[in-house]
């Protein structure tokens, strides 16, 4: 048979499709051993705090600068002082990371620009793996420090 | 082309052929069905990922995302299956369709507002950028038209 049958109601068999999985959804969102986690989810960002660069010179002018870029990147400029810490190389910026870090100094974390989001990952898994709080995301990452400097 | 006998019989007329047709009609429905399974197992395998990657869009609530990264997944299976199901592959092309049409519209968006996303599609393993993507989705809305017209009864004649 090669065509659609046609005793069956499209818009109710269409109706069917879409409330079907919402029982299997349901027991996702409460059961699933990698569900989303919705007390996080209320939060925005992940409860990390985003400040512009202003606010991170005079505020955070103390604290560890990190990179959240690939290190390609991190090798053709950074903000002085700071470390390479991706989700790529994780392992070796952590590394480094714990070698410098007194355990007490805030974290500025920055990726490429206004678009990206490796600055947060990698901020909400400090978060989760040093049990830090005093972690905040450099709004426009890389490019609002240039540009800021541009503009000394 | 002209398959069949003529006289009393009916004839199929045009082209292509009914065999044609059939296999046009199961491959355009089996493809899409075949991507639709895979995306909901890669999206299931980690619903967290998924609902981290639907934020990056930035174009729902952070809980939407999460109902999202829960439900699609779903809908998809359930799409996979009914689109090869000939009773139920109608609709499920309608629906099917209408999902792609949205996320080609999400990834559009982030295209158009410069936001450097991976697409999500089959969750963590995916690293697609939005334009791949785009044009797998088109892909897809393809073979949904070309199973929609496969699969229309041939003109016949006696």
């Amino acid at each position: 048979m090669n065509s659609d049958a046609t005793g069956t109601a499209a818009w109710r068999v269409g109706l069917g499709l879409v409330l079907l999985p919402l029982g299997p959804a349901l027991a996702t969102a409460l059961w699933h051993p990698k569900r989303p986690d919705w007390t996080a989810l209320r939060a925005p960002e992940g409860g990390v705090r985003q400040v512009d660069v202003a606010t991170a010179r005079g505020e955070f002018a103390e604290a560890l600068w990190l990179d959240a870029r690939e290190a390609e990147a991190y090798a053709a400029g950074h903000v002085p002082g700071a470390l390479s810490l991706n989700e790529t190389e994780w392992v070796t910026g952590f590394g480094a990371l714990i070698e410098a870090w007194d355990g007490r100094r805030a974290l500025v974390v920055y990726c490429g620009g206004e678009a990206c989001h490796a600055s947060e990952a990698v901020a909400r898994r400090l978060k989760q793996d040093l049990g830090f709080e005093n972690i905040v995301v450099l709004r426009g990452g890389w490019t609002a420090w240039r540009v800021a400097e541009d503009g000394k | 082309m002209m398959t069949g006998e003529t006289g009393l019989r009916s004839v199929t007329i045009g082209w292509p052929g009914r065999r044609a047709r059939i296999v046009a009609t199961w491959a355009a429905h089996g493809v899409v069905a075949g991507v639709f399974a895979a995306a909901a197992g890669f999206k299931l395998v980690d619903p967290a990922k998924f609902a981290t990657d639907i934020g990056h869009y930035r174009l729902v609530p952070p809980v939407v995302a999460g109902a999202a990264a829960v439900y699609l997944p779903w809908l998809e299976l359930a799409l996979a299956a009914a689109l090869l199901a000939p009773r139920w592959r109608r609709a499920a092309r309608w629906v099917a369709g209408a999902v792609l049409v949205g996320f080609c519209a999400a990834l559009a968006s982030t295209l158009w507002r410069g936001i450097d996303v991976r697409c999500g599609c089959f969750g963590e393993g995916s690293a697609t950028g939005p334009g791949w993507a785009l044009a797998r989705n088109a892909a897809l809305l393809g073979c949904l038209a070309l199973g929609a017209w496969a699969v229309r009864p041939a003109k016949t004649g006696v």
